[in-house]
């Protein structure tokens, strides 16, 4: 047996798993040459030794840190635009059909495929650049249309066949001027259409995301591809250019608030209430240690600015914040 | 003795805080639980595989998967022993990676003084700790994880075989191999007086 078998026994025997046999075999080992038991005192040193075996490395505990929290801050706002991007569930409530009584609010996306207009003789159009504020037109038959940003409507000067027809691209709000006898219809991104059968509504479209159509009162269909969804007030409904797909949802009364700057909470979870306060001010709201999770918020604010609604949140529900780069974290809450 | 046991002064209680505070998604007792263990777990990493900067890779995504799956963290005993365990793991499949990509099977093992001191120079049993230092750092990469497993972490050829997804006997060959390079550096370094000395201490 070579010197190798031996020290792999030594090690063995330091381990703890060498058995009789091969302590007897070590026994032998160590009687067969006299530089056998030097080489297992200094294999056993080596070992003893390298127990203390303690790399210096410069570790830098609050930079590795800094890394984890970026880490950890980005994959928890990850979760959340995932969270954000399904639609809220949310309850059905009268209460906000009075602050939008003749409102049908719609939703669409993308480029868009624009309907023969050819019949409908000249045609006019109203754009806004990104960052530009909300333009209002009056259409021939009095239908109010109201662009926001990063948006182009196009219209004919005159109406004429038994239909009305625009199409947009980006996000508008429609008050449609009511004519039981001539629909109003928006060509939306390939091939999608949305046919209001009641009497004033909201279209906003943009690029790459879901065609979305809000209805306040009235009725909308969104046809899209072979499909109609039928949407009464209350309701929203989407359609994926994607997938084709649509679907039924619920309404948000705040998807029009870029119009009049007016933001309206209707006893919503502070969750919800975040989430609309994020998309409306562009900020980012998180929630402290003591997750005041549990609250719920209702308001009315014409002219919406976030230190007011804020404000109001600690005055009625005890949410203190604190902001930091249009960032903001709220914390406390007196909700059981 | 390790002297890794330095660092596991962090009272149970504590730790219990820390662990309450992270299922709830407290940032804080993230950064607690990251500061008492991050130098100790890098460390452990390092003893395994030797490569500093893959060492703090790994326990950034062990505290990374702490913080994500804290919602349905399992720890039974102390924290610390968790959390070298759930390392040692990690370092266990990095090594298992690194052994697929490994090309060259049998690494020649470069031999290097500590220092280069003269036998007139006194030498004493701290330059001794060092050589050994040393030498282990030169274990090459597989050899260096399956001597640190069974030094470090006392588990049995068997066990260690079975982790890394080799042979008993390629176990065995490792660790003889370690063994005899740390033995040798020694030998190869110092006086053949203080050799004789240390070693019959």
């Amino acid at each position: 047996m070579d010197q190798d078998f031996y020290i792999s026994l030594i090690h063995q025997d330091l381990q703890g798993t060498l058995l009789e046999d091969g302590q007897r075999q070590l026994a032998q080992w160590r009687q067969a040459d006299l530089g056998n038991p030097d080489l297992e005192r200094q294999v056993r040193k080596s070992w003893e030794l390298s127990q203390r075996y303690a790399p210096e490395l410069a570790v830098d505990t609050a930079a590795a840190f800094n890394n984890l929290r970026t880490r950890v801050r980005a994959h928890e706002k990850a979760e959340t635009a995932t969270v954000r991007k399904l639609p809220a569930a949310r309850s059905s409530r009268n209460s906000w059909l009075a602050v939008a009584a003749s409102l049908l609010l719609l939703l669409a996306a993308g480029w868009f495929l624009y309907p023969s207009f050819q019949s409908a003789g000249p045609m006019a159009s109203l754009e806004t650049k990104i960052g530009d504020a909300p333009k209002e037109v009056v259409l021939a038959d009095g239908t109010k249309v109201w662009l926001r940003e990063n948006s182009r409507l196009e219209y004919p000067e005159q109406f004429a066949g038994k239909d009305r027809r625009v199409a947009l691209s980006g996000e508008a709000f429609f008050d449609v001027a009511e004519n039981p006898e001539s629909p109003f219809r928006i060509a939306l991104p390939a091939g999608a259409e949305v046919e209001v059968l009641g009497t004033s509504f909201l279209v906003r479209a943009q690029p790459d995301s879901l065609v979305a159509v809000n209805v306040s009162t009235g009725k909308v269909a969104l046809n899209a591809g072979n499909k109609v969804l039928i949407l009464p007030q209350g309701k929203a409904g989407s359609w994926d250019p994607a997938t084709g797909q649509v679907a039924e949802l619920n309404h948000q009364p705040n998807a029009g608030a870029w119009r009049n700057n007016t933001l309206f909470f209707d006893d919503q979870p502070l969750a919800e209430v975040a989430r609309e306060l994020e998309s409306f001010f562009n900020v980012t709201l998180t929630f402290g240690s003591t997750q005041p999770l549990s609250c719920r918020f209702s308001g009315r604010f014409p002219a919406a600015k976030l230190p007011e609604i804020l404000a109001a949140m600690q005055q009625t529900i005890g949410v203190t914040w604190i902001e930091a780069d249009g960032e903001y974290q709220l914390d406390d809450g007196n909700c059981e | 003795m390790s002297a890794n046991s330095i660092e596991s002064s962090s009272s149970n209680t504590e730790e219990q805080a820390w662990l309450t505070g992270l299922r709830n998604g407290k940032e804080e007792d993230l950064e607690r639980i990251f500061h008492r263990f991050y130098r100790y777990l890098t460390v452990t990493a390092y003893k395994l595989i030797a490569d500093e900067d893959k060492a703090q890779d790994l326990v950034q995504d062990l505290f990374f998967s702490l913080w994500t799956k804290r919602a349905t963290l399992n720890v039974t005993g102390s924290l610390k022993a968790y959390l070298r365990k759930a390392i040692v793991n990690r370092c266990i499949d990095e090594i298992r990676r690194a052994k697929r990509r490994e090309t060259t099977s049998d690494e020649q093992l470069p031999l290097r003084a500590a220092s280069q001191n003269g036998a007139d120079e006194l030498l004493e049993v701290s330059d001794l700790q060092r050589q050994i230092n040393l030498a282990v750092d030169q274990l090459p990469e597989r050899c260096r994880a399956v001597f640190a497993l069974s030094r470090f972490h006392d588990l049995s050829n068997k066990e260690i075989a079975a982790k890394l997804g080799i042979s008993v006997k390629t176990v065995e060959n490792q660790m003889t191999r370690a063994l005899k390079f740390l033995r040798a550096s020694l030998a190869n370094h110092l006086p053949t007086w203080l050799l004789f000395v240390l070693f019959n201490q």
